[in-house]
């Protein structure tokens, strides 16, 4: 082939110019220690590291929710916890106030007694989260008993999404542990304590015993019944972290570039540009020896 | 044959090599010219006969350009530069899709979270007030990446108007030149430089649009392109760009009062062609499979947020205005007018009976983001990667498809260098041949001159 000079500036201009290319995108990837800048790099490792970013951003989504409704799962097993010992305290109220040796004023100050008691009850029914009040089922913006006990929040269940298709109801029932509709009314049996106690009749107020113990049985099971959706959201978190684990190394291999390995990239591209360099340099030095 | 004889033998080789070393320094001089083709003298012995000694002519010169190597350099440079305008296009295109926390990917992300955050706290109006902003920012996404895709389809559009005047001016020009050329040869002139200038001419044409040249029965040089006549020996035609029906672009020949012809569906090479493509094929499918995402996810979320109740106990509202369907459904979407500034309106609850605590349809709105959806059946993030995929293997494509046309216009070039360039190491071995059969001619000549004084003192009275 007849070699023309302009041949020979052509091919000089031209691997200069594609090592260049190349000593750019070696060196912004020895720099910012991404492979992928655009989609175009690796099209099927863009499209699998959006995906794998939703279900980042999905896992963590679960985590924030969990921590968010822990909370008030915490405030109300523990609301039922000091709800268990008032019951507990009525219960030994009462075996007192049976025996048939107390007086009629004697009593009168158990009933006051019994009635402090109610009072704290019904604040601790009305206990309110950082979610509103946490017995009030969905209405969450009232108390959900009022003053003389009756009922009026609601039975529905709170529920979040804390892994992919696992809903969980994440609130204590306040119409299970404290209404008829978990059994036994708790306030109704307080209130007849008290009236028992206050008309000084001994077998009325043995009478209550039973349906006191009852009544503390079922806030207890209400108890337990909280701290089962407490652990289950302690599984999720822990489910969620372990995936996040995961996800995170497969976005690592997706989107990141192998230290050691960009940079002796980028030392190879150095070397072959001024290899390039080198050679131009050697055939445009030799144009037009032929004379001179 | 004389003395006389020789010396006018010695005039002619004196004239011919002279040429030659014109011709040299011709072709020295242009040696960086773009277009110059290498020009070769073309010296030839007289015939020898009763009334002619057998001295040489210099009969001419010829550029040395090989038509076939040269049509092949045009379609070469025709497909490189199409596609390599391609590339360019969706560089642009694709910039738009790079998630680096703040794109649609992201967005769509933090939508589908803010309804979890919503389900975990539904009477917050934090929560609710972040559900609205996150929804206003998607839809903002979404516009913004669709105003992206149109911008640049309009840019493209002029850059193909600004590609066709251009073709217009080169057509005139070589139809102009077509007539000169014609008019110096009819003179006897061999109008290189003429045609050089054509050459070069129709090199720039073939980057803006597939060209095919060739020499009808009568002469004239026909310049084809997009599978039309564009210049016929002095008659050039002129190029419009308009758009169609449909938004895609129209290119037209017209070539004096005919009627124009639509040469839109067979430009195979060129800017023009590689306008067409990123326009009307990669841009439109771009932004058709944004259009569908948009729809399905705006629609989706509309379905059951209708179906949800707000605080204040009403059912039935949509949280996204979008069109009848998908299409333009991303360059429309936007936060419905009913719910700005109304967080309360959104619809948290599935009952009107239950009270503020009620998240059934927040999670239901929730678990969307992790529901296949619309006609693909993907989940909004799996369609997500499904375009970010797309418009990656897009562009990936058309870069390595403009690496390999560049590598086979380069090859083309070097054929056609190999064939037209000046090499000055040839160029300085001509100089030393031209030279030293020029210092002989004047040997020549001195020798007859000696031999004519000497006879002349011979025969002095």
């Amino acid at each position: 082939m007849r070699v023309s000079d302009s041949m020979r500036f052509d091919v000089a201009t031209r691997s200069i110019a594609t090592q260049q290319q190349q000593m750019l995108e070696a060196s912004r990837q020895a720099s910012t220690g991404a492979r992928i800048a655009a989609p175009s790099d690796d099209p099927v490792a863009a499209a699998q590291l959006a995906r794998v970013q939703a279900s980042l951003d999905e896992s963590s989504t679960y985590q924030t929710t969990i921590r968010a409704v822990r909370g008030d799962l915490d405030t109300a097993e523990s609301a039922l916890a000091a709800a268990a010992d008032v019951y507990a305290n009525a219960l030994e109220i009462a075996q007192r106030g049976a025996n048939g040796s107390l007086s009629a004023s004697e009593r009168k100050d158990l009933a006051t007694q019994v009635s402090q008691l109610k009072d704290q009850l019904s604040t601790l029914a009305n206990t309110k989260g950082s979610l509103g009040y946490v017995f009030g089922g969905s209405k969450t913006d009232s108390a959900p008993f009022t003053a003389s006990g009756a009922f009026v929040g609601d039975d529905a269940a709170r529920n979040v999404e804390v892994g992919r298709g696992l809903v969980v109801s994440t609130n204590a029932s306040g119409a299970k542990a404290f209404t008829a509709a978990g059994g036994r009314d708790v306030f109704a049996d307080l209130t007849s304590l008290q009236s028992a106690l206050e008309a000084n009749d001994g077998d009325a107020i043995a009478a209550t015993i039973d349906g006191l113990d009852e009544s503390r049985r079922q806030i207890v099971g209400a108890r337990v019944d909280v701290g089962l959706k407490i652990e289950r959201l302690t599984t999720s978190d822990t489910v969620q972290d372990q995936a996040q684990v995961a996800l995170g190394s497969q976005r690592h291999t997706l989107a990141d570039a192998d230290a050691a390995q960009s940079y002796s990239r980028l030392i190879a591209v150095q070397q072959s540009l001024e290899a390039a360099i080198a050679v131009a340099r050697n055939t445009l030095s030799s144009l037009g020896s032929v004379g001179s | 044959m004389g003395l006389n004889g020789l010396l006018g033998l010695s005039a002619e080789a004196l004239a011919a090599q002279a040429f030659a070393l014109d011709v040299t320094g011709q072709n020295i001089s242009n040696v960086n010219t773009p277009g110059y083709v290498r020009r070769v003298a073309v010296l030839e012995a007289r015939p020898s006969g009763p009334s002619s000694n057998g001295g040489v002519t210099a009969k001419g010169i010829e550029r040395a350009y090989d038509q076939f190597i040269g049509g092949r350099y045009f379609t070469a440079t025709g497909l490189a530069s199409s596609s390599t305008t391609r590339d360019q296009a969706l560089a642009n295109i694709e910039a738009s899709f790079v998630d680096s926390g703040n794109g649609i990917g992201t967005a769509l992300g933090q939508l589908f979270s803010s309804f979890s955050a919503l389900a975990a706290n539904p009477s917050d109006s934090t929560a609710r007030a972040a559900v609205l902003s996150a929804a206003d920012a998607l839809s903002l996404r979404f516009r913004s990446a669709a105003e992206s895709i149109t911008t640049a389809r309009r840019d493209m559009l002029s850059q193909a108007q600004g590609t066709a005047s251009e073709i217009n001016d080169e057509l005139s020009q070589i139809a102009r030149l077509n007539d000169q050329i014609a008019t110096a040869q009819n003179m006897g002139h061999d109008a290189a430089d003429l045609s050089d200038k054509r050459q070069k001419l129709l090199e720039d044409l073939s980057q803006r649009i597939d060209v095919q040249t060739f020499t009808d029965g009568s002469g004239k040089l026909v310049v084809r392109g997009g599978g039309a006549t564009l210049v016929e020996g002095g008659v050039a035609a002129s190029l419009s760009v308009t758009t169609a029906t449909d938004g895609s672009m129209k290119v037209l020949v017209s070539r004096g009062d005919s009627t124009a012809v639509d040469i839109s569906t067979s430009l195979t090479g060129g800017r023009l062609a590689g306008l067409q493509s990123a326009r009307d094929t990669d841009a439109v499918a771009i932004a058709k499979k944004l259009d569908q995402l948009a729809w399905d996810v705006g629609s989706a979320v509309n379905d059951q947020h209708r179906a949800g109740v707000g605080l204040d106990g009403t059912d039935g509202r949509a949280l996204f205005a979008l069109g009848a369907g998908p299409s333009g459904a991303a360059s429309t979407i936007a936060l419905d007018a009913s719910m700005v500034g109304h967080p309360e309106r959104l619809a948290a609850a599935a009952s009107t009976t239950t009270g503020p605590g009620d998240s059934d349809n927040a999670v239901a709105l929730a678990q969307l983001g992790t529901s296949s959806l619309g006609a693909g059946a993907r989940t909004p993030s799996e369609a997500w990667s499904d375009v970010v995929g797309d418009v990656g293997l897009r562009r990936a494509n058309a870069r390595d498809e403009a690496a390999l046309r560049s590598d086979m216009r380069d090859q083309a070039k070097a054929l056609q260098d190999s064939q037209s360039g000046v090499s000055l190491d040839e160029e300085m071995v001509n100089l030393t041949k031209y030279q030293r059969a020029y210092q002989a001619a004047t040997k020549l000549l001195s020798t007859a001159d000696e031999l004519l004084r000497g006879l002349m003192q011979e025969l002095k009275p």
